[in-house]
């Protein structure tokens, strides 16, 4: 029969973390935050669903103390900062806005 | 048809072969079910649920890295199998066996590139290239390849329809390797399994790229093509879900009885007999299940009488070079991006020691809503980022070229120790790059930087690898006259065995530069005449009703 794991040894489930508050106060900290504004429902949803993103917003959250009403500042970005802020840049250039400027917008159709 | 309990050809696996042939030999009125692993995607699959570039969360996926190597940016896709259901466990740092556990298999991502081996790529083969040309015809007119006849020895020509137009970028390219002034190096329109008929209800769209999945089916696969035309025929049938474990020998003979098959939803142990058995599960899965079948009689597994299963695993070592043509800086578009991937390269290179080598590639010219180009300007301040990224936008231009793989039988696959979901035994794969690859690797990277050059290339950005991203994986099943040197004789057909045969890349001896599935999907039309053949002519040793 299997032992139970110590209880002290068992990790904690993952806080119940508001993406939608934390994707919110990062983007301030990132050179494009202005372009990315509209896009703030497709941020949150996306650094959810990535894996690597996930991972990084919540240690920034842990760094930001975020879940106890703190604030993010750009230290506490750390180690995940240029995850951060390559894929607020990626999703610039891959922006509606920006491909219109380069005349690729809307995708999808027939590019003959 | 109803679900069989018995039938004349068992075909694991419904990727290049396993299509193919389930087609040709459900047609001619064989009784045939198809095992498949994996479930079927739906038909919109690559036009709603995951289309290509950037259509969906700015192409963005769960497994997307950040930074990004852009070179790799093709083996992100959820498609792509890793471990948990998988051939091998993927350890890291291992070899990259890709994966696709659905109905097609890797030709759901499949980038379509339709060549025909030459009668040298034929050296090691119990057969030549003649013996196999009337099947290249065939599946060329079955699954319809665009390109142009040349009339280049060392790639032979096959039946097309037209190319889409080449744009700007591939004219500087087709320049640059001309302006080389070596007569064995050329640029000439690819060879795709597209439908670029324009009236063709598979009517390429021109997305650009076509290893992100085909939203119109205009890129060949089962699915898309053939099995909407035997699906419903009393004679086939189609069973996803279906994991095959391994084969059962009829007792005391060299027979095999059916396979033992996994149901996936249930974890069930099922059976189902058969006349022949047919793997087509790939170079890593099809040697698994052979594995897998050791018994009493043969307790290195099935195919293995002569410890040939499983050695010399190939893929082709490649060098990738991506730029920015200055030529084409400022320019915007007003033509066909078509699939991207416009031109074939052919050429050779020279090693240290004299010896030359052949060696092939593609030149990729997309629109790259992706934005990997931002790798190159890491170093710009943002606002020169935004111009430059405009003025460059439709400059880029990436060559992947692809040398011959390594024969040595010291790279291979052999049973692991770990085992899958299931419970079902992984194989672990023994595979080093050869000082040699690494050269061969070296003479493509320096070829490719002089056509760049000659092009009008800025900064190159260069890639390479040989740890099996190539995803033309060959030689574990070899195809030889002698049961010392091969898994199959001339037929396919396991040499020690009477009914089981193998029909993927495994079979391919030595791999060449060439791209081998179109060689895999002749090779399963001419399998699939000969097993009707043998059904017709009364061979089989009874022929039993299709229903239990």
């Amino acid at each position: 029969m299997a032992t139970p794991p110590d209880a002290e040894t068992v990790s904690a489930p993952a806080a119940p973390l508001d993406f939608e508050r934390l994707v919110a106060a990062v983007l301030p900290l990132d050179h494009y935050h202005r372009e990315l504004e509209p896009l703030l429902p497709d941020l949150i949803r996306i650094v959810q669903l990535n894996d690597q993103l996930n991972g990084a917003f919540r240690r920034i959250a842990d760094r930001a103390g975020f879940t106890e009403g703190g604030e993010v500042e750009r230290k506490h970005l750390g180690e995940d900062a240029e995850a951060v802020h390559t894929f607020f840049e990626y999703v610039y250039f891959a922006s509606p806005a920006f491909l219109s400027t380069v005349g690729e917008w809307p995708l999808g159709g027939v590019r003959g | 048809m109803a679900e069989a309990a018995h039938c004349d050809v068992i075909v694991v696996g419904t990727g290049a072969g396993g299509g193919i042939l389930a087609y040709e030999l459900a047609k001619a009125g064989l009784n045939v079910v198809s095992l498949e692993q994996g479930g079927q995607l739906a038909d919109d699959h690559f036009k709603r649920v995951d289309p290509p570039g950037t259509a969906l969360d700015f192409g963005i996926r769960s497994n997307t890295v950040w930074p990004a190597e852009p070179h790799d940016s093709l083996f992100v896709h959820p498609l792509f199998e890793k471990g948990e259901d998988g051939s091998t466990g993927w350890p890291e740092g291992g070899f990259r066996h890709y994966q696709i556990i659905k109905v097609n298999g890797l030709q759901n991502l499949w980038n379509g590139v339709s060549v025909r081996f030459s009668e040298k790529d034929f050296a090691d083969w119990p057969f030549r290239y003649a013996e196999l040309a009337p099947h290249y015809d065939a599946v060329e007119r079955r699954i319809v390849v665009c390109g142009t006849k040349e009339d280049i020895p060392e790639l032979p020509d096959g039946i097309y329809v037209p190319p889409k137009p080449l744009r700007p970028a591939d004219q500087m390219i087709i320049n640059a390797v001309n302006g080389l002034e070596e007569p064995y190096s050329r640029a000439i329109p690819n060879r795709k399994a597209i439908d670029t008929r324009p009236d063709s209800p598979n009517a390429c769209a021109s997305t650009g790229i076509c290893t992100s999945g085909c939203p119109t089916g205009a890129v060949y696969k089962f699915t898309a093509r053939l099995l909407p035309e035997i699906a419903k025929l009393p004679n086939y049938e189609l069973r996803t879900g279906a994991k095959v474990v391994r084969l059962l020998r009829e007792p005391g003979s060299r027979r095999v009885l059916g396979v033992e098959y996994r149901d996936m939803a249930t974890g069930e142990s099922r059976l189902l007999t058969a006349d022949r058995v047919v793997l087509a599960t790939g170079a890593i899965e099809s040697p698994r299940i052979l594995f897998n079948s050791a018994d009493d009689v043969a307790p290195e597994g099935m195919g293995n009488a002569f410890g040939q299963l499983g050695l010399r695993l190939q893929d082709n070592p490649k060098s990738v070079l991506s730029t920015s043509l200055w030529k084409l800086w400022g320019s915007g578009r007003d033509f066909d991006i078509g699939y991207g991937d416009l031109l074939i390269l052919l050429s050779r290179g020279t090693l240290p020691d004299g010896e030359e080598f052949p060696f092939i590639g593609h030149a990729i010219h997309g629109v790259p809503d992706v934005p990997h180009y931002l790798v190159g300007m890491k170093r710009f301040p943002p606002f020169m980022k935004e111009r430059l990224s405009r003025f460059m936008f439709h400059s880029y231009v990436t060559l992947g070229l692809f040398c011959a793989g390594d024969p040595n039988p010291a790279n291979r696959v052999r049973p692991a120790n770990s085992y899958d979901r299931f419970g079902v035994r992984h194989v672990t794969v023994d595979f080093s790059s050869s000082d040699k690859a690494d050269k061969m690797m070296d003479a493509m990277e320096a070829w490719g930087r002089t056509v760049l050059r000659h092009a009008g290339a800025t900064s190159i950005y260069p890639s390479r690898d040989n740890s099996g991203t190539g995803i033309h994986y060959a030689g574990t099943t070899a195809i030889s006259a002698d049961p010392a040197k091969g898994v199959v004789d001339a037929n396919l057909k396991c040499h020690d065995l009477d009914n089981v045969y193998v029909c993927d890349g495994g079979v391919v001896p030595v791999l060449p530069d060439k791209h081998l599935t179109l060689t895999i999907m002749a090779m399963a039309h001419r399998l699939a005449g000969h097993l009707v053949e043998k059904a017709r002519s009364g061979a089989a040793a009874t022929a039993q009703p299709a229903h239990a």
